[in-house]
């Protein structure tokens, strides 16, 4: 009998722990984003209509929103510009009110913001092939004229399809990634991982029960005990929090921090480049003018990357470009020192500039698009 | 039904607390009832596949024992374990020997199609396959006097923690624990939820967070992954399907001892095997335990034992022979199959056979060595062949096994990494930890009962913390599709 209450006494130990842990990580939670508005959410809105949005779903949804066609007005033809980027073009460090992203300060500085659309597309850690399957997604939806790709490498080491691509993508528009050679390489090898559940994210979660009558049940049951109890409704951010502490445990136990050099992992590297290729082939088949930017990074600490491997990408990218027809931009060094961000000596952020450098990028750009606008009028 | 969800916690409480709570006579349509309904939760139609499979072993397994001419029950059981090999074969085979016919065609200058439909493989069916199998030919040894109730037999088929993934049980472990009268032991009944708590933690904290590293790895084309990733995704798949299975088994065994009814363990920390063989004693015991006695045995030529225990424990005394080696790769080729409709799976079950066969080549030569040196070098190549045989286990097909395992000896492709650096860092750290618990455990057996049960509470603790987290049903059990 002492075995069985010993048990029992240490499960009612964990549903403690439990709220106390859901408990500490909410008020820092509540802490951090207390200031969140839609512009530190990623998003800017004219006249009602969102043009820059960061998350898949988001993006699909601001595409279609933008498809009514718009009329030639005070000799401006309509103008699509599609900027592809990551986190860089949807976040602000330290953001401040009045604070914009840089598609915002490019549609406010170009000719004619009514017909000139700068659509901000970015996803946090964003690939190449996931850049080429939204490249190949808007092109086909909209009159798209230019596309302003931010190039980072960073990205190089990140590879695949994210998972809420499987929920945004319909069957009509897999049909035509499919129909696509260079992109459906991306979109199979994609499907096979996430028809095996592969990522932890938890819109995954039930793909175990595929094809058994239990799902029902299993349904059933968790929006009950959700509806019930609040700490069974949180689990999704429960492991989101020991998720965070593991990396968090991790960065401090190996002494890992921004600074820390990461190699380029080959493969994916490979495949980033390939989709690279195809964005330039796609984008110079259908008539569309590429200006890529190597990304701004603070050139005041040591870069995290590899030296050797880190300008080897670079003249790569010179020779690509060149061999395309299209323009490459170094960016690198353009955003001023001070207007990065960083906490302390070890919380340094090499990838998010502050609110001032959005529209020195913009600024940047807008050259680009201003001639556009003149080849359009 | 998948263990790893919440409705299958539901489920067992309900059944648990209605089990105690029932007069003792009605216990067994309860279990029974359970038993089908678990099964019903994934598809009900194929309850009647598998009511109508147990039903001919009924039948025919009565007219073996009742038959007293030798050649009338070989008949009998020729024809219960053709029809359990026929509805096997049928169900799991179909696409692969028609396949192999297509290509074989070709060579021909053939171009055959089949068209057969769509065949759903039966959950549990090369389980309950092997159990069904173990009976009928336990009766015609005369070892085990057939039930002659359908309603036992089927509750001993269908019983819900061992039906889809084992443990594989002989008749004379389970028949005669499902027909007596259970007495609720409360000390018994906490080891049950302990050993439930420990595989559900192996499963959704373990298992379950290696999948998708090892998902992606074996996504990879093999000539773009260096020597170092292979062993990686060796060790990666080694440590999830152990996580995945004997979770499982735990689960189904801590199941079962709720209800006062006791299983065979299924593993052994098999990782920590000094050989070929001992990995077989401690790897799907009563698997290899299953093979041990209805296949290798019988086809050395050596007396058979009678238990789901032990694995491969039996040392065959003769001196090898060819008779012997043949035994020994055939039951493994065949336990290999019994895996899957692929070449891959055979691959396996030879992959072992080999190092088993060279293991008992090399014995006497070996024993000349320190026992530290013999142990320690015995735990580390055996290791390595373990984990390299998952290679083939894992790959889709046999070029592409080939193709990794050919990486493995390319001494030029030591030198880089081409997945993320958390993908190694994790499998390192889970592998020490492993082994870690093992040396703890050893440990606190030996600490007085206040540390012990300090220890026992803390990880309780923690395990229910993180089950409550982690606890939804991402991926089934590997075994599963077997």
């Amino acid at each position: 009998m002492q075995s069985l209450v010993r048990t029992a006494l240490a499960l009612i130990v964990a549903i403690g722990a439990l709220y106390l842990y859901d408990t500490r990580h909410r008020r820092i939670d509540a802490a951090a984003f207390s200031i969140q508005n839609s512009v530190t959410l990623g998003r800017e809105i004219w006249k009602g209509k969102v043009y820059t949005a960061s998350e898949v779903g988001d993006i699909m949804k601001m595409v279609d929103a933008n498809t009514d066609p718009f009329p030639t007005l005070n000799g401006c033809a309509p103008l699509v510009v599609l900027w592809l980027g990551n986190s860089q073009l949807h976040f602000i460090n330290q953001a401040k009110s009045g604070d914009h992203l840089a598609p915002y300060w490019l549609r406010h500085a170009v000719k004619c913001p009514d017909q000139t659309l700068p659509l901000g597309v970015s996803l946090p850690n964003a690939n190449l092939q996931e850049h080429l399957v939204l490249e190949h997604y808007i092109t086909r939806r909209l009159p798209v004229r230019m596309i302003l790709l931010e190039l980072c490498f960073d990205n190089m080491r990140e590879d695949g399809l994210r998972v809420e691509f499987k929920e945004s993508l319909k069957s009509d528009e897999r049909d035509s990634l499919r129909a696509n050679r260079d992109t459906k390489s991306i979109l199979e090898t994609a499907e096979a991982e996430w028809q095996k559940g592969g990522g932890n994210d938890p819109a995954n979660s039930g793909s175990g029960l595929t094809g058994f009558a239990q799902q029902s049940l299993e349904d059933r049951l968790d929006t009950e005990l959700s509806s019930l109890s609040p700490l069974w409704n949180e689990r999704g951010t429960l492991r989101n929090y020991v998720l965070s502490d593991l990396y968090y445990l991790r960065n401090y136990l190996l002494g890992i921090n921004p600074s820390t050099v990461r190699k380029m992992i080959p493969p994916r590297y490979e495949r980033n480049m390939q989709a690279l290729t195809a964005i330039l082939r796609d984008a110079a088949q259908e008539q569309i003018e590429v200006i890529g930017y190597v990304a701004p990074i603070r050139q005041d600490r040591p870069l995290p990357y590899d030296g050797v491997e880190y300008a080897r990408w670079k003249s790569q990218l010179a020779a690509l470009f060149v061999q395309n027809h299209a323009q490459l931009l170094n960016l690198e060094k353009l955003v001023p020192s001070n207007l990065w961000g960083t906490y302390h000596e070890d919380d340094v952020d090499f990838m998010h500039f502050q609110g001032p450098g959005h529209q020195i990028v913009a600024r940047a750009l807008l050259p680009y698009v201003e001639n556009a606008e003149g080849a359009s009028q | 039904m998948l263990f790893n969800t919440i409705s299958y916690v539901v489920f067992l409480i309900t059944v648990t607390i209605a089990y105690w709570l029932m007069p003792t006579n009605t216990r067994r349509w309860l279990v029974l009832a359970a038993s089908l309904l678990f099964y019903a939760l994934w598809r009900w139609e194929f309850v009647f596949l598998i009511t109508f499979s147990a039903f001919v072993d009924y039948f025919f397994s009565i007219k073996i024992y009742d038959e007293t001419r030798e050649t009338r029950r070989k008949l009998w059981l020729i024809l219960s374990l053709s029809t359990n090999l026929v509805l096997l074969l049928y169900f799991k085979y179909s696409y692969f020997l028609l396949g192999n016919v297509q290509q074989l065609g070709s060579l021909f200058g053939q171009d055959w199609h089949f068209n057969i439909g769509r065949i759903i493989l039966p959950l549990g069916i090369s389980f309950y396959t092997f159990l069904s199998i173990s009976y009928t030919v336990d009766v015609y040894r005369r070892l085990f006097t057939p039930i002659r109730n359908f309603t036992i037999y089927l509750s001993y088929v269908v019983f819900w923690p061992h039906m889809i993934a084992g443990p594989i049980l002989r008749a004379h472990e389970l028949i005669p624990q499902l027909t007596r009268v259970a007495r609720f032991d409360a000390e018994r009944f906490s080891s049950g939820m302990q050993k439930i708590l420990y595989g559900l933690f192996l499963k959704v904290a373990l298992a379950d967070q290696i999948a998708p590293y090892v998902t992606e790895a074996f996504l990879a084309k093999p000539a773009q992954l260096s020597a170092l990733d292979v062993w990686t995704m060796a060790f990666a798949f080694g440590l999830q399907i152990y996580f995945d299975f004997s979770g499982y088994s735990m689960i189904a065994i801590g199941s079962a001892r709720l209800l006062g009814i006791e299983f065979p363990e299924n593993f052994n920390w098999p990782y920590l095997a000094t050989s070929p063989r001992d990995f077989w004693r401690r790897w799907h015991i009563t698997l290899s335990s299953w093979i041990r006695d209805y296949l290798y045995l019988p086809l050395s030529g050596v007396p058979f034992r009678d238990e789901s225990a032990g694995g491969l424990e039996v040392r065959v005394l003769e001196p090898d022979s060819v008779r012997l080696s043949l035994a020994l790769f055939s039951a493994w080729f065949l336990m290999g199959f019994w895996h899957g409709a692929n070449w891959t799976f055979a691959f396996w079950g030879i992959w072992h056979a080999t190092f088993i066969w060279l293991y008992r080549l090399s014995t006497p030569r070996l024993a000349a060595l320190p026992t530290a040196v013999r142990n320690l070098g015995g735990w580390s190549l055996t290791l390595a062949v373990s984990m390299l045989g998952w290679i083939p286990f894992r790959a889709t097909n046999l070029a592409s096994a080939f193709a990794l395992l050919g990486r493995i000896l390319d001494v030029h492709a030591y030198h880089t990494l081409t997945f993320r650096e958390n993908f190694y860092l994790i499998i390192m750290i889970v592998f020490l930890g492993m082994l870690s618990g093992h040396f703890l455990r050893k440990w606190l057996a030996q600490s007085s009962s206040v540390v012990r049960h300090g220890a026992e509470f803390g990880l309780l603790a923690f395990v229910g913390f993180v089950i409550f987290i982690y606890l939804r049903p991402v991926e089934q059990f590997i075994y599963f599709q077997f």
